[in-house]
């Protein structure tokens, strides 16, 4: 799936966040990944997606937020909104059909002190508006946090009832937090945890990337299947696309360079562009543990070994 | 698309059979007609469909015309997989000619050593041709050995390294031998230590319809993962046509009701027909954690086979 | 009372399960409802219902069991599950 890094501005600043160094640096720029760029996209590539992610930032301080929604949904693309819906919904999003064949949207939350009162309202707001086609994103990234809140949002506003969990990452050479490889057992039991929390009220937790197989033994994964969780250690190959139509692997690898997005004539062979990207600078090698290269599970392609912005942390 | 029975009598009596219920001999003999065929065929190709063709029975080698159904398919572009045990002597025939046509075999077997000699002759000359065209189904019987067999000709023919198990699934009649429920715990580890052993070479399994989850521990689906044999248990019918045209849900539920291909639409009609009257039977499940089982809310379970699950059902009726 | 033939039932261990095929709508009734939906499915009379529940469950207001009964199947009839 390509995601539309639509704008630099954000307004949370979440310490896990890898888009963090990427919205440090160009804090001050107000360039954004125009319409006019996004239709060049689409054509150039026959509106050969199948859906499209849009992020940032945050994309409800985008500008032009409606018209792409528009424009995507008439070229028949699927289009998925990461937000953290904690600024006011633009009017003209606000107008749009509440439907999952226009759009839908994962949003990032946290716990309620998190939040500054004016931000929270906004938050109920929307999800009033678009509860049918919101589901949650979940960072793992305090082993003590106490999920509840997630599931009591979802109850409270009747949203989807599958949560999108991620791990936090680091950041290629640094500048967020993160989980640290030595923590992931205890990261593994945390979400098992959570799973039977979620499971006990028929939510369901999925993994974003970034889990490894050998978080878990084989009893816990097991559970995991049992509870209708999906697991997922492969890392799922993002195309992330910015002003100019910069293009880069994904956030955490995003210091290792781009290219650009009309330098290949289909997703597959911009995916091997980005890949061969990042091969020149950390090699083609997947599997950030030294035990990788051994394991049965990367061996038979049922996980990757984690998030290879590892590689540069030492 | 379809499973098209071309006959409703085979040249084995499994007691296990889920078919007992429309063969024969507790039903007059059936065969398939070349006129029944084509107007299936034209059927299908009316809606939109994914061009595969499964070819079963009883058993479809038995059906004299199978060799120009094929040939049929085969002009349509079709993909086929046929069911067979391969015990005949027209399963051998028809094996040698379409070896390097897209033709498809699952191959129905039980322990070979359960085989006459002619069925040993005739499974074993068919194997020979069709390797990686073949791929073996059968049940794992709580009171066998380890099937450590399936593994051995899977690598001594070269067959396709997917094999598919099932657990013994009663008709809705109960007229066939089924796992009674103490028993599934009991199938479930036979089938995680053939998964472990059939790994070790290569070789994964796939899994027939009507396997609730719970059946298995934690550690059990953990290892069926880890051996790239991961557990399914959903329920999804291609819908099955008898040798007169009669479409129904599923061979274990062929009693419940059918309705002639002739009197839909098209394919697709037919599958929406039949789901959306099974659909409410699902929610019942078989044991009551499966009220608040997220995979049998989210139908990732179908809490075993329904079939099963609605023997002890009142009001039951399409 | 009967069951209505759009109700389609089981006995799951001590609790019945119930789908209304019409509508979709899914029940599953507690320890007591199941032995009165199993008592009323047998055709069995309010006071023989009531006594059955009171040895059952070792209960000994008469009374609060006859209200409680008639009020569930009420609401049964209600819910277009029982004629």
């Amino acid at each position: 799936m390509a995601n539309l890094y639509l704008t630099h501005r954000c307004n949370r600043g979440c310490p896990f966040c890898f888009a963090r160094k990427v919205l440090a640096q160009r804090k001050d720029s107000n360039e954004i990944l125009t319409v006019e760029d996004i239709t060049k996209l689409l054509d150039h590539y026959h509106n050969g997606f199948e859906a499209v992610g849009l992020l940032g930032g945050e994309p409800f301080l985008y500008p032009h937020l409606a018209e792409v929604i528009n424009l995507l949904h008439d070229r028949h693309i699927i289009c998925k909104i990461f937000t953290s819906a904690t600024n006011p919904l633009p009017k003209d999003v606000e107008a749009l059909p509440a439907s999952i064949e226009y759009m839908n949207f994962i949003v990032n939350v946290g716990e309620r002190n998190t939040y500054r009162d004016d931000q929270y309202r906004n938050l109920e707001l929307f999800f009033e508006k678009f509860h049918e086609i919101s589901a949650l994103s979940f960072t793992i990234f305090d082993l003590n946090a106490d999920p509840t809140f997630l599931f009591d949002m979802i109850d409270k506003y009747q949203l989807s009832r599958t949560i999108r969990t991620g791990i936090a990452l680091p950041i290629y050479q640094g500048g967020n937090q993160y989980i640290m490889p030595d923590e992931y057992k205890k990261a593994g039991e945390y979400f098992i945890k959570c799973v039977d929390q979620a499971a006990a009220r028929q939510i369901t937790m999925n993994m974003d990337c970034g889990f490894q197989a050998c978080m878990f033994n084989d009893e816990q994964r097991g559970h995991l299947l049992r509870q209708g969780s999906q697991m997922e250690f492969c890392c799922g190959s993002a195309i992330d696309i910015g002003p100019g139509l910069q293009t880069w692997n994904c956030f955490p690898l995003f210091q290792l360079g781009y290219v650009n997005a009309l330098d290949a004539d289909n997703e597959n062979d911009l995916t091997k562009l980005l890949q061969e990207q990042v091969a020149k600078e950390i090699g083609n090698e997947y599997g950030v543990r030294p035990e990788c290269k051994d394991c049965e599970f990367m061996l038979h392609g049922l996980c990757q070994g984690g998030c290879r912005s590892f590689k540069s942390i030492k | 698309m379809p499973n098209l029975m071309l006959t409703n009598y085979c040249n084995y009596n499994c007691s296990y059979c889920f078919g007992k219920d429309i063969m024969y001999p507790k039903n007059p003999r059936l065969t398939m007609t070349r006129d029944c065929f084509n107007g299936i065929v034209e059927w299908v190709k009316k809606g939109p469909s994914d061009r595969i063709f499964h070819l079963m029975g009883g058993e479809p080698t038995l059906n004299p015309d199978i060799e120009w159904m094929v040939a049929r398919l085969l002009e349509e572009s079709m993909e086929i997989t046929v069911f067979s045990n391969l015990a005949t002597p027209r399963a051998v025939e028809l094996a040698n000619k379409v070896a390097d046509l897209p033709v498809n075999w699952v191959v129905n077997v039980n322990d070979p050593a359960h085989w006459n000699s002619v069925q040993r002759k005739n499974i074993t000359a068919a194997l020979e041709v069709l390797k990686e065209k073949a791929s073996l189904t059968f049940n794992v019987m709580p009171d066998e050995d380890d099937n450590m067999w399936a593994l051995e000709y899977t690598q001594r023919f070269h067959l396709n390294n997917n094999i598919k198990v099932g657990f013994l699934l009663p008709t809705y009649n109960q007229t066939n031998m089924a796992l009674e429920d103490d028993q599934y715990a009991v199938v479930a580890a036979k089938v995680t230590r053939l998964a472990q052993e059939a790994a070790k070479v290569d070789v994964h399994l796939d899994y027939e319809c009507g396997i609730p989850t719970c059946a298995f521990t934690d550690e059990q689906l953990g290892i069926l993962w880890r051996c790239g044999s991961k557990l399914q248990s959903g329920c999804q019918s291609r819908l099955d046509i008898t040798p007169d045209g009669e479409v129904i849900y599923c061979l274990p539920l062929a009693t419940l009701g059918s309705k002639h291909f002739s009197e839909f639409e098209s394919y697709n009609d037919a599958c929406i027909w039949f789901e959306m009257r099974f659909a409410p039977y699902r929610m019942l499940g078989r044991r009551i954690e499966c009220a608040t089982c997220n995979l049998h809310n989210s139908l990732s379970c179908n809490a075993g086979c329904l079939a099963k699950n609605l023997i002890d059902c009142k009001n039951v009726k399409l | 009372m009967n069951v209505l033939e759009n109700v389609s039932w089981k006995q799951l261990g001590d609790r019945v399960v119930a789908v209304d095929t019409n509508t979709g709508d899914y029940y599953t009734f507690n320890e007591v409802a199941s032995t009165i939906w199993a008592a009323v499915c047998d055709n069995k009379s309010m006071d023989e219902i009531v006594a059955q529940i009171l040895e059952e469950y070792d209960i000994a207001d008469a009374d609060a069991v006859r209200s409680d009964a008639e009020a569930q199947i009420a609401k049964w009839k209600e819910m277009n599950l029982i004629s």
